[in-house]
């Protein structure tokens, strides 16, 4: 148990990190930014040393609905994901206001210039690409194996788009969206910033008290569905994610939120026999995790999510296998 | 209970160097056995071949742990309407004794009381030398017109990925086994192969390996011997299996062959949406290590239709396997062309 909550901080370390950019992940990125979905990815690294090769392209392309959500779609390889995320008056994606996204993903055909995709009953995609010839480029990077840069292609895309998610909380049907293609999705560089600060990792994390983090996670997984809860505290403050996925036919709903807040909303005893979290928004109430002498372990309370097309998701219950450890 | 699902068994940064140098060297001293690759495919000569069936001995085979616990990234074992992406073409290759078995349905991995009968003794354990020490998985005979594959995971053939590595030391087929019995005798790999994308992503979408067996001690083929299963690909997901293969880790050890009866088609594993290929297929069955690679056979049909892959630690009682696509259509045509 110790060896996989050894794991999961290190995960939750890496999410950590990433926070500030997974506000702008797509579902397809969910595997690496999210602790409890990183286990496919650890388990390719640790078998292949490599994840799955990059893809040539990423399309996208965003729509505003009526009901207040922003609907993006993101086509890799003839992998199509519509994520539906609620419209932000400001545009910071700080986690520290929370963020919930609920993404439909399908496999369909995609080309740089076309995405076509089925989502069972809720509507379907089918969009040409026309460039406006307008092209962006990065600047280019070092050391890289391939591709040392990325290129953006702007332009619109032109067809079908007609999307209703469950019980109507959102609707789009649109014949034209603006969009990008970028190409790769991704470049293989070595990082300027681990070789600049090698110092920093040449301590045991043990001797920096502020970095001992306390985990509370709850996961709950049956046949082609599951929820995953996770509070990771480290220092001032604390990171809570929260991810559902279920298969549905030819899709996959997953679900996910994210949110930093203060550390005071993690609490927990020396013995780690009792902790309780009380998440802010997208979070609502307070779970309460208990550990019996006789080892029996509770996860209760109205603790729930608010995801999109879900506003009141249960996160505790009988069903949850609770685990609440601290440090590495 | 693992609090973070089956990704959590999997070994730390610092075993994944060693497990590497540990791989490398041993792969370096298994490829002395091995002769150069054919087409993706790994030849194994035929003295090699040979010196396998002495090399396992009895005590050695119930030695032999399940790969998903010995390789470090493996997972612990190794609904819907049909869908574009999961009915191509369909395609069959019959059985070559076709049986049935008649038994109620039941998602508990029952023990087979005779795994010699004609309707079992296609099942049978696959032993392998790993570079982490002896290993095994569970494979089906399946007919071909070599009368010699058989059909397994790919993670039992390969390692997976582009730096994966073989899995050919000493691959042996027993089929029927029980208690380190072996009533058909021996099959050694001369051939052994997975599906392209397996090799070159490691993608749980196409986790399939065949392998191209050589006579056993009695100068006999593999489907002459013990019979073999059709073959299908290309249908709807929409089946129902009976699941075969020896579970070795607890409850079982590994020396019986169990099956899940008529256990139906659950729905795709969402984690199978996030990589291409086709998606992979839940049913209600407790397997644990050792069944990788056992085979699934429609009901009443007698075709194979699937592998077991993998499951969730936090969901023993689902097992996953592969979609058997127009890949595994290739990759079967690849075995039984091998003479």
């Amino acid at each position: 148990m110790i060896r996989s909550l050894f794991r999961c901080a290190t995960l939750a370390a890496f999410a950590f990190a990433l926070a500030p950019s997974m506000c702008a992940a797509s579902p397809l990125d969910i595997p690496a930014a999210v602790p409890p979905k990183f286990r496919p990815l650890v388990r390719a690294g640790l078998r292949s040393g490599k994840h799955t090769p990059r893809a040539a392209s990423e399309s996208r392309f965003a729509l505003k609905t009526r009901q207040g959500y922003e609907v993006v779609v993101i086509a890799v390889r003839n992998i199509v994901a519509l994520e539906v995320t609620r419209t932000r008056s400001n545009e910071s994606k700080s986690l520290k206001q929370g963020r919930a996204i609920t993404a439909y993903v399908a496999h369909g055909r995609v080309t740089p210039g076309r995405i076509e995709a089925k989502f069972g009953d809720l509507g379907r995609i089918a969009m040409r690409f026309h460039p406006s010839g307008r092209v962006v480029r990065s600047k280019p990077l070092r050391h890289c194996n391939g591709a040392h840069r990325y290129t953006r292609r702007f332009g619109a895309f032109a067809g079908t788009v007609r999307f209703t998610g469950e019980g109507h909380y959102v609707a789009v049907r649109a014949h034209r969206a603006k969009g990008v293609v970028r190409r790769p999705i991704q470049l293989d560089c070595a990082t300027r910033n681990f070789h600049s600060h090698p110092v920093r990792f040449g301590r045991p994390v043990g001797h920096w008290p502020e970095f001992m983090p306390t985990i509370l996670a709850a996961f709950w997984r049956q046949v082609v569905s599951s929820t995953d809860f996770f509070s990771f505290q480290i220092g001032k403050k604390t990171l809570y994610l929260a991810v559902t996925e279920e298969s549905k036919g030819s899709m996959a709903e997953v679900r996910y939120a994210a949110v930093i807040a203060p550390s005071k909303t993690f609490v927990s005893d020396d013995a780690l026999t009792s902790a309780t979290v009380k998440p802010p928004a997208p979070f609502h109430g307070k779970g309460s995790y208990g550990a019996a002498p006789d080892g029996t372990k509770s996860w209760s309370g109205p603790l729930s999510v608010a995801f999109p097309g879900a506003p009141r998701f249960p996160l505790t219950g009988t069903q949850f296998e609770p685990v609440l450890e601290t440090g590495f | 209970m693992n609090g973070c699902g089956r990704g959590a068994d999997r070994a730390p940064a610092k075993s994944r160097v060693a497990a590497t140098l540990a791989a490398g060297l041993l792969m370096a001293s298994l490829a002395v056995g091995l002769s150069a690759p054919d087409a993706g495919a790994f030849m194994v000569t035929q003295a090699q071949a040979r010196h396998a069936i002495p090399f396992w001995t009895t005590a050695r085979m119930k030695r032999a742990r399940p790969l998903d616990a010995l390789l470090p990234g493996r997972p612990k074992v190794g609904l819907a309407r049909t869908d574009r992406a999961s009915a191509e073409n369909p395609h069959r290759y019959p059985p070559l004794a076709p049986a049935t078995t008649g038994a109620s349905a039941s998602s508990t991995f029952e023990e087979v009381p005779d795994p010699v009968a004609p309707a079992a003794r296609v099942n049978g354990v696959i032993f392998i030398v790993t570079p982490f020490g002896l290993g095994r998985c569970s494979g089906t005979s399946v007919n071909a017109p070599n009368y010699s594959v058989v059909m397994t995971a790919g993670h039992c053939i390969h390692s997976g990925g582009p730096f994966g590595w073989w899995l050919g030391g000493r691959w042996v087929f027993v089929p029927g086994y029980r208690y380190g019995q072996r009533p058909f005798g021996v099959f050694p790999a001369k051939w052994i192969d997975t599906t392209r994308q397996w090799r070159k992503t490691g993608s749980e979408n196409f986790d399939v390996g065949a392998a191209v067996v050589s006579r056993n001690e009695r100068g006999q083929l593999l489907a002459k011997a013990v019979g073999g299963t059709g073959i299908a690909w290309g249908l709807t997901a929409k089946q129902v299996f009976d699941v075969h293969g020896y579970p070795a880790e607890l409850p079982f050890d590994g020396e019986t062959q169990h099956v899940c009866t008529q256990t139906p088609f659950l729905g795709h594993d969402t984690l199978s949406f996030l990589s291409p290929g086709p998606l992979n297929l839940a049913v209600d069955c407790d397997v644990t290590g050792g069944a990788s690679g056992g085979g699934w056979t429609i009901v009443d049909k007698d075709l194979l239709n699937s592998v077991t892959n993998y499951g969730y630690t936090d969901d023993p009682a689902t097992d996953f396997g592969a979609y058997f696509g127009k890949e595994v259509g290739r990759l079967f045509s690849r075995a039984g062309s091998i003479k």
